[in-house]
């Protein structure tokens, strides 16, 4: 574990059910981190803005306003990383908080170690972000500079779309991607209602990037949400 | 159009006989031909085909070779209709419509049925037969033809009443002549093998001269070859084959308010039949036309039977008549135009001609055909004088009598003050007075009065009725006029105030009622106010009636629940009638006219929605023309308002639907929130622990432990109160009641909620010798530890937590305080109810299920619970349970 850029770093949890702040706070300053907890999301938006937190912890069913009004709330004025930790009956408004910014999100109930995962991986892309050109996750690397992407040493040839589309993955690796947000970064604001379209190009990829399609190692789907690159680290 | 293009209608038409029944006619000239014989003789060959034949009706007048034709096939029993304490045979059309054969046989289609019958007439059963899809056989004299029935009493002197439609006639596939020579009739007559009803004995003679029958087996061989010809016609259309055609023809006819219009409309159907040509019947409204009621009911009877007729009703305005007619005969090419023309002139029409002139100097290359009118019509309309105007209020005459006999005594005393012709101007104010309040009669009979006084007391010689200038008798004149003039204006006047009174109350009418149901939302007020409106338009009781859930016909709304047709058993079937046919059926109309009251289907585009009943009495129903008409435009209206409201109250449902499918999603959603909030606990505490116990400290250890315990007490209450609530639900739930006591209740309750009551003060007061309760331990228990979970969730940390017991009577209630926002009073009965929360949501989270199942366990324990304003803030909540009956000797 890479304690030293994670240590001291502070975390803010926002949500309205005291068991769960009290469990993040004693499990999260187990492992190091500084919590801060906010009952409702306008506690939140407050203490987001003073207390200067690395990451934010946000629930959606919040008694006083939407998820999706904290992340937009937030994000005109700060690019802190925020992961969405909510049951699954949120499903829409998961997909739509993660449109409006929100960076990843985790499932009630949970298991520590991956939350954990998601606040190291949250941590390290805020802080990589415009950092080095050479992106490795497992045996795949690829070149932002050159343009080139290896599997275990061997050159794979994409096309250009198929190229840009592993080009964000990589780039958010560790980090889910809508499919609204692929689509957009990929093939422009035009097409964000043609998930079929990149369906087609993640199939393309995964047959030339995965010795299993349909286990996949790099390219995983996030049901109903989009696709994700796991974290380097792992 | 020219008939020698295949026509598209004749080839659907074509399509729908194909598949259609077949109405089979066989046709007679007169009584006794033997059509009934060889209707059974054809019914026979039928069976022996194979064919499902049943007779409904079979008249065999007791001739022996008939009734020995009825042997082999099968007869239904026949109905008995009870009219006037007598009972009338008649077909049964029910049973026959529910045995359903391919074919019956139907015998005398031009029978009237007894009042009290579905139909008025025996060929409308028939319809519905052949609607039904059963075939139908049957016979017909030639003299009951519609069209024909003014040649048929021009030939035999007798008026036929019972005659059948032609466009009825037009639907028989087959028309089957039965013929015999006139000599052999005779002959059968002579035997008495010959049966009329109207007719007997000299009569019956007189009926079966040679020359008649001749006549009347010309008529029908006529319509029989007319009737083959079109087939033919229809054939080659048909069958696509060109060749020469005859010129269609079109045969133009008026029609006018005139009763003697049906005899022009008769004529001018035989002529077209022989030309094979169609019936234009036009109806020109000219200004002139004022609206008597006489008028309009002949006219809309002439419209009826053109209608009947088969022919195409056309109705414009034009100024005039001549003109009108001439130019509608050019439009539509029209080769014939047949015209009425009355024996008498009127007096405009010596100056300017009459119709008749007018359309032959008009027309060009048509031919006209002009029907004479005949003077044993009986004269109606403009010579009668109207009853009313022969009625006068005491009153009314009494003035006119009090200011003859003023202007008499004034003129006497004040002697020479007023001239002679001052006098004659005084006398004329009765003659006004009489002429506006009572019209004609009233002002001729005053303006005598007022001459003869005049001359009598003003003329001299005075006191008697000579006089002695000559140059008076022209007064008397001019004087007299006066009265017959202003009376005639004034009367005319009376008589237009009432029809523009009478305009107003109607169009009055239908406006209050568009306003009155314009903003209903409800089917009965709807139906409530519809039956109010038209029996205080009518002047006689309205029922409503709606199909219910089961399409059963319900009565809505009865604004007089002691009339006929709000109870009648036979009233309510009439309306199921109109209501299945959508056909207007009851008093007055077609279909049981026996009913007392009339029953109009309220149809829309797509579906009959209702039916508006009103009760007729015995006069109106036939003379009610404006009523029907009012009640047509009322139909109308409700038909409007009825279907706007199913409109509404089908979008109603929709959002109903939608909204419990939102709960049921909110419910989802909110169980899923409680239980996966303690499961997070659960699995985030154990997975934060499994393999990183160095990680954390002791304390840390501890308090991840005790977040797991946490969880699972919370998850085991929700899952405790989920099963409570679907006990409940199945009615399986039985409190086992014993005596208990509070103190014990409340420690088993608030152990549960050690953790989160560390940082809570609770205080917990009971009363010094409490009484045991009367109760099911686990249950009472579940309902405290609700209450207590409730407190908590909605009070701030660290505020207090208040609960006490004390005894009232044989009840005990139990409280518990919090300092939270408390309760607002629109609040304090509906949180009880079940998932009440959910969709008013006051932040903190929960299945809305604690409260309804706390006042479920109690009720049914015999306990209660209600919510106070807790004083100095937040709620308190008061549960009563019943004390334990006493134990003697331990109290």
């Amino acid at each position: 574990l890479s304690k030293a850029s994670e240590s001291g770093a502070r975390i803010l949890v926002i949500d309205d059910e005291k068991e769960i702040r009290k469990l993040l706070n004693v499990a999260l300053s187990g492992h190091g981190f500084e919590v801060r907890e906010a009952v409702d999301g306008r506690e939140g938006l407050r203490r987001a803005a003073t207390d200067a937190p690395d990451v934010v912890i946000l629930d959606l069913g919040l008694p006083d306003m939407e998820g999706l009004e904290v992340v937009k709330s937030i994000r005109q004025w700060s690019r802190v990383p925020i992961i969405i930790l909510s049951v699954r009956e949120y499903e829409d408004q998961k997909i739509s908080t993660l449109d409006a910014g929100a960076n990843d999100y985790v499932t009630k109930p949970f298991k520590m170690g991956e939350l954990m995962a998601r606040i190291r991986a949250a941590i390290r892309g805020s802080a990589a972000a415009g950092g080095t050109p050479l992106i490795e996750v497992g045996d795949l690397n690829i070149d932002l500079l050159a343009h080139r992407t290896t599997l275990a040493g061997t050159e794979v040839r994409l096309t250009p779309t198929e190229y840009e589309l592993l080009k964000q993955l990589m780039m958010n690796a560790g980090m889910v991607l809508t499919h609204k947000q692929l689509l957009t970064s990929v093939w422009g604001p035009d097409y964000t209602r043609d998930k079929q379209h990149l369906r087609v190009y993640i199939w393309q990829l995964r047959k030339k990037l995965e010795s299993d399609p349909s286990q996949p190692r790099y390219i995983l789907t996030e049901p109903g949400v989009g696709y994700r690159m796991p974290s380097p680290d792992r | 159009m020219d008939s020698h293009r295949p026509d598209p209608e004749v080839i659907l038409d074509r399509l729908k006989a194909e598949q259609k029944t077949r109405l089979t006619m066989f046709l007679g000239a007169c009584p006794g031909v033997g059509k009934t014989f060889a209707m059974l003789q054809s019914a026979h060959e039928r069976v022996e085909e194979g064919v499902d034949l049943v007779i409904g009706w079979a008249d065999t007048h007791g001739r022996k070779e008939t009734i020995a034709l009825l042997d082999g096939l099968e007869y239904l029993p026949r109905d008995k209709v009870n009219y006037k304490g007598i009972l009338i045979e008649e077909m049964d059309l029910e049973g026959i419509l529910a045995r359903k054969p391919a074919l019956v046989v139907v015998d005398e289609l031009a029978h009237t049925n007894a009042p009290g019958s579905r139909h008025k007439r025996r060929y409308q059963d028939v319809e519905e037969l052949l609607d039904a899809g059963i075939s139908v056989y049957t016979t017909l004299n030639i003299q009951h033809l519609e069209s024909l029935n003014d040649a048929v009493s021009q030939i035999t002197g007798i008026t036929v009443r019972e005659t059948v439609p032609d466009s009825f006639i037009e639907r028989a596939d087959l028309v089957q002549l039965v013929d015999i020579p006139v000599d052999v009739l005779i002959k059968r007559l002579n035997e008495g093998k010959v049966y009329m009803p109207q007719l007997a004995g000299e009569a019956l003679r007189n009926f079966f001269r040679p020359g008649n029958l001749n006549a009347l087996r010309e008529l029908a061989l006529r319509f029989v070859s007319q009737k083959v010809d079109r087939e033919l016609v229809e054939y080659r259309q048909r069958h696509d084959i060109e060749g020469t055609w005859p010129a269609a023809d079109r045969v133009l006819v008026c029609i006018g308010p005139s009763p003697f219009g049906i005899r022009v409309l008769r004529a001018a159907r035989r002529l077209a039949d022989t030309l094979n040509a169609e019936v234009i019947a036009a109806h020109i409204e000219t200004p002139r036309f004022e609206a008597r009621q006489e008028d309009r009911e002949n006219l809309s009877a002439n419209v009826k039977l053109a209608e009947e007729l088969g022919a195409e009703i056309v109705s414009l305005p034009g100024k005039d008549v001549a003109e009108a007619v001439v130019e509608l005969a050019s439009e539509r090419n029209a080769t014939h135009i047949v015209l009425g023309h009355p024996r008498h002139h009127k007096l405009k029409e010596i100056a300017t001609g009459s119709v008749v002139d007018r359309v032959l100097a008009r027309s060009k290359g048509v031919s006209i055909h002009v029907i004479p009118g005949d003077g044993s019509l009986p004269q109606t309309g403009r010579k009668r004088i109207r009853l009313s105007s022969l009625v006068f209020r005491p009153s009314d005459v009494a003035v006119i009598l009090v200011l003859l006999i003023f202007i008499t005594v004034l003129g006497k005393i004040t002697g020479k003050f007023f001239s002679t012709t001052d006098m004659a101007m005084l006398y004329l104010l009765p003659v006004l007075y009489a002429g506006a309040r009572s019209g004609i009669v009233a002002s001729v009979i005053t303006s005598v009065l007022g001459v003869l006084a005049f001359d009598i007391f003003f003329v001299p010689p005075y006191y008697s009725l000579g006089v002695a200038s000559l140059h008076y008798i022209t007064t008397f004149v001019v004087f007299i006029a006066v009265g017959i003039t202003t009376g005639l204006i004034a009367g005319r006047l009376k008589e237009q105030v009432a029809e523009t009174n009478a305009a107003m109350t109607k169009t009055s009418v239908l406006y209050d009622l568009s306003k009155d149901l314009t903003a209903i939302s409800d089917m009965s007020e709807l139906a409530r106010i519809v039956v109010v409106q038209v029996s205080k338009a009518i002047g006689s009781p309205a029922v409503v009636y709606v199909p219910g859930v089961d399409n059963e016909l319900d009565l809505m709304a009865a604004n007089d629940p002691a009339a006929r047709i709000a109870f009648d058993k036979n009233e309510r079937a009439v309306a199921v009638w109109a209501f299945e046919h959508s056909q207007e059926a009851g008093n007055g109309t077609e279909t049981l006219p026996g009913a007392s009251g009339i029953y109009l289907p309220l149809k829309t585009e797509v579906a009959t929605i209702g039916v508006l009943g009103v009760e007729l009495s015995e006069g109106d129903a036939r003379r009610s023309f404006e009523k029907r008409e009012l009640l047509e435009r009322i139909t109308d209206v409700v038909t409007l308002a009825l279907n706007k409201l199913l409109f509404s109250l089908a979008e109603q449902h929709m959002k109903n639907l939608e909204d419990s499918e939102q709960l049921v999603r909110a419910v989802f959603d909110s169980i899923s929130h409680e239980l996966k909030t303690p499961l997070s606990s659960i699995v985030g505490s154990v997975s934060a622990l499994e393999g990183n116990e160095h990680v954390f400290t002791e304390e840390q250890r501890a308090e991840l432990l005790a977040s797991i315990s946490t969880g699972a007490t919370r998850m085991n209450r929700l899952v405790n109160n989920l099963l409570d609530m679907a006990r409940l639900e199945s009615g399986s739930l039985r409190p086992r009641e014993d005596s208990y006591d509070v103190q014990d209740l409340l420690g088993v309750a608030t152990a549960e909620f050690s953790d989160e009551l560390a940082n809570r003060k609770l205080s917990i007061n009971t009363e010094e010798s409490l009484p045991p309760v009367h109760v099911d331990f686990d249950l009472t228990v579940r309902v405290f530890a609700n209450l207590i979970d409730n407190a908590i969730k909605y009070s701030p940390d660290g505020s207090d937590i208040g609960i006490a017991a004390l005894s009232q009577d044989d009840r005990i209630s139990v409280s518990f305080s919090d300092e939270g926002p408390g309760i607002p009073d629109s609040d304090k009965e509906l949180i009880f109810d079940k998932f009440y929360r959910l969709l008013n949501p006051g932040g903190v989270a929960g299945t809305g299920l604690g409260l309804s199942i706390c006042k479920s366990i109690l009720k049914a324990e015999g306990g209660s619970i209600r919510v106070e304003d807790r004083p100095g803030g937040g709620s308190s909540f008061v549960v009563t349970l019943s004390a334990a009956p006493a134990v003697a000797g331990l109290r």
